[in-house]
């Protein structure tokens, strides 16, 4: 009867848990290693989205979701937020990226070189096994590499629109801002957002809901590291390096706060390798600090409400998933108006 | 583990925002409101202002949909008392936090007790103007007419406003407030309620109060009456009560039954414990 299995209580739940750890069962049998290694994107997806740099726990969120990757991003969130916050490490800088695969797709070529590096980008999409992991790479350089943007040339000319700084970096795990919103919490929101509904609405204002065409001035997978003052020395040391993508895109130009034209850019990075979010949130920086000249009315991925509250996966997955939990009582009650409406409908207009 | 699982820091961040939700009847007081290990829109709200609320002597009550057995109310109830080992209970009168998600209890609440009611949607204004700012600037001037207009418009079209739960209220005269997803039967009860009701939404990152004793009132015109959910003619086939709020079952034979929605009032109603109720 349906009464009973609405009141699942507390036996039904357990058999769930066990039903469903039945059904990922094989996930013993993969190891925190394999997973990284192999499935590597995926694991950047989750700790960037989960917004904690740890690929073993990583890699454990996505064994323990049986690959959902939503989920698994929860998990590292719900541990993120017991984590001990021990202070705020000096900021990167992109050109301390150690590169891996920097391109520019702005300039035929660039100083330091187009470097196509790790990427499967020209991979013909056929389900045939090939055999790249034989060859061997060629021209590869194992030196070191540093390199400049490819839009700094622009800049260093002064032609590059420049947003305000904050002049306190805000933290959005601490404080949620009201509007206008902080340069750098809109950043934050956005590191942490999930991918793909940052690509469904950067694709919103590329494809038809405002004029950004933008061109991928810089491109960059590399090794950042990180810095943190030491206790004794007071002085920073250098405590990692993490993997990071990071994006600088040019849109069209726009008139900056002296009313100079000026050409305008956006700004992505995020944790891992995960060049498509980084290039949408570059997008979306862009769109949301140059609002469009052609549309007129407001567009979709230039409003900051509609970023900053719609692009955060734990949030849209959890409450999406909500509505499984059991809504009988408000239910009972639209159902009451309803048919109270409906009685008004028919006496007024019979 | 730190005691109620969250750290010292995010309690008192947390009770200061509840102390000035408390201050100012009805306002929503932003709060940064951490990742829990329960989704988002499960209660994680109602479930950060529990947690920091409570202290060893504390008696707690879970419900969900007016029951204490429903699956959500049993895996926040099994977290909490994981994380804090106090006693738990069903029975409204002895609970000293009620955290609840969509009810308030069929048995009066009274002094001393904390109603935590989970949020999905604190803003009221938000289906009559999405934009932040406005709605921040329509409350600091309680300019509210964009609700008496869609009240208007509902009331000349369907006969009455098509709100079912979530009924808006006015707080102390003052700010129009989002009830949470409470039924029309359950907003009486918030005028000059003895117990102190916080209302708490996790994923929008707000928190809102209404402290005991303040004047609730649902929005409506002079001319026309508060309707809520009425089941005539019905009695609990448990324990026979009357004029409560209901569940409405369908059995296999498609035959419709009723029960006490508030599994706690149905069963005091049973025992015979409480003759003091309806």
């Amino acid at each position: 009867m349906g009464y009973v299995a609405v009141k699942g209580g507390e036996k039904a739940i357990e058999n769930s848990l066990v039903f469903y750890s039945k059904i990922i069962k094989s996930h013993d049998k993969l190891s925190d290693e394999a997973i990284i290694n192999s499935l590597r994107f995926a694991v950047d997806r989750v700790l960037s989205e989960g917004s904690l740099f740890t690929k073993k726990l990583s890699a454990k969120a996505i064994k323990k979701s049986g690959g959902d990757l939503l989920n698994a991003a929860f998990y590292i969130r719900a541990h993120r937020s017991t984590c001990q916050r021990v202070g705020i490490a000096p900021t990167i800088s992109v050109e301390d990226i150690r590169i891996l695969r920097r391109i520019s797709s702005a300039f035929k070529d660039i100083k330091g070189g187009q470097l196509l590096g790790p990427s499967d980008d020209y991979a013909v999409k056929l389900l045939i096994d090939d055999n790249y992991r034989q060859n061997k790479y060629e021209h590869y350089d194992s030196k070191d590499i540093f390199l400049e943007s490819a839009l700094t040339p622009l800049r260093e000319k002064n032609l590059v629109k420049r947003l305000q700084k904050d002049e306190k970096i805000w933290d959005i795990t601490r404080k949620f801002p009201n509007p206008p919103y902080p340069r750098s919490a809109v950043q934050q929101v956005m590191s942490r957002g999930e991918t793909g509904s940052m690509l469904a609405f950067a694709y919103t204002s590329m494809r038809g809901y405002g004029d950004v065409h933008p061109t991928v001035g810089d491109l960059r997978i590399g090794f950042a590291p990180v810095y943190f003052k030491h206790p004794f020395l007071n002085e920073d040391v250098k405590i990692g390096e993490i993997e990071v993508t990071a994006c600088e895109c040019a849109g069209s130009f726009n008139k900056d706060e002296s009313g100079e034209i000026k050409l305008t850019t956006g700004f992505g990075f995020c944790f891992g390798f995960n060049e498509t979010k980084a290039i949408a949130m570059s997008i979306l920086d862009l769109t949301l600090y140059n609002k469009a000249y052609t549309t007129g009315e407001k567009s979709i991925a230039d409003d900051f409400d509609m970023i900053m509250f719609h692009i955060d996966g734990i949030e849209s997955f959890g409450f999406t998933n909500h509505y499984k939990l059991p809504h009988y009582v408000t239910f009972q009650s639209d159902l009451q108006v309803f048919n109270k409406s409906r009685e008004y409908s028919k006496e007024k207009y019979k | 583990m730190n005691y109620a699982f969250l750290d010292e820091d995010a309690k008192k961040e947390i009770r200061r925002a509840i102390l000035k939700a408390i201050a100012i009847p009805g306002y929503l007081v932003p709060f940064a409101s951490r990742e829990m290990p329960i989704a988002r829109g499960w209660g994680t709200g109602g479930l950060q202002a529990t947690l920091t609320l409570i202290k060893e002597s504390d008696v707690l009550k879970v419900i969900d949909q007016g029951s204490d057995e429903s699956v959500n109310a049993v895996n926040i109830r099994k977290f909490i008392s994981k994380v804090t080992n106090n006693r738990t209970t069903t029975a409204t009168e002895e609970a000293t936090i009620i955290q609840s998600r969509h009810r308030i209890p069929e048995k009066p609440l009274n002094e001393g007790q904390i109603i935590v009611l989970q949020v999905p949607y604190p803003e009221v204004l938000t289906n009559v103007e999405t934009d932040y700012e406005k709605q921040k600037e329509m409350h600091a001037n309680k300019d509210y007419s964009k609700l008496w207009v869609l009240l208007y418009e509902d009331t000349a079209q369907f006969g009455d406003s098509r709100i079912g739960s979530r009924y808006p209220v006015i707080v102390n005269n003052r700010y129009i407030m989002d009830p949470s997803p409470i039924p029309k039967y359950d907003t009486p009860k918030l005028n000059n309620c003895e117990a102190l009701i916080i209302l708490s939404a996790g994923r929008e990152k707000k928190i809102y109060a209404v402290p005991p004793y303040t004047e609730v009132k649902p929005i409506k015109f002079e001319d026309k009456d508060f309707c809520i959910e009425k089941f005539e003619g019905v009695k609990c086939e448990k324990c026979g009560s009357e004029g409560i709020f209901f569940d409405e079952i369908y059995d296999e034979e498609k035959n419709v039954h009723y029960y006490c929605n508030d599994t706690d009032y149905c069963e005091s109603k049973l025992r015979g414990l409480d003759d003091t109720i309806n």
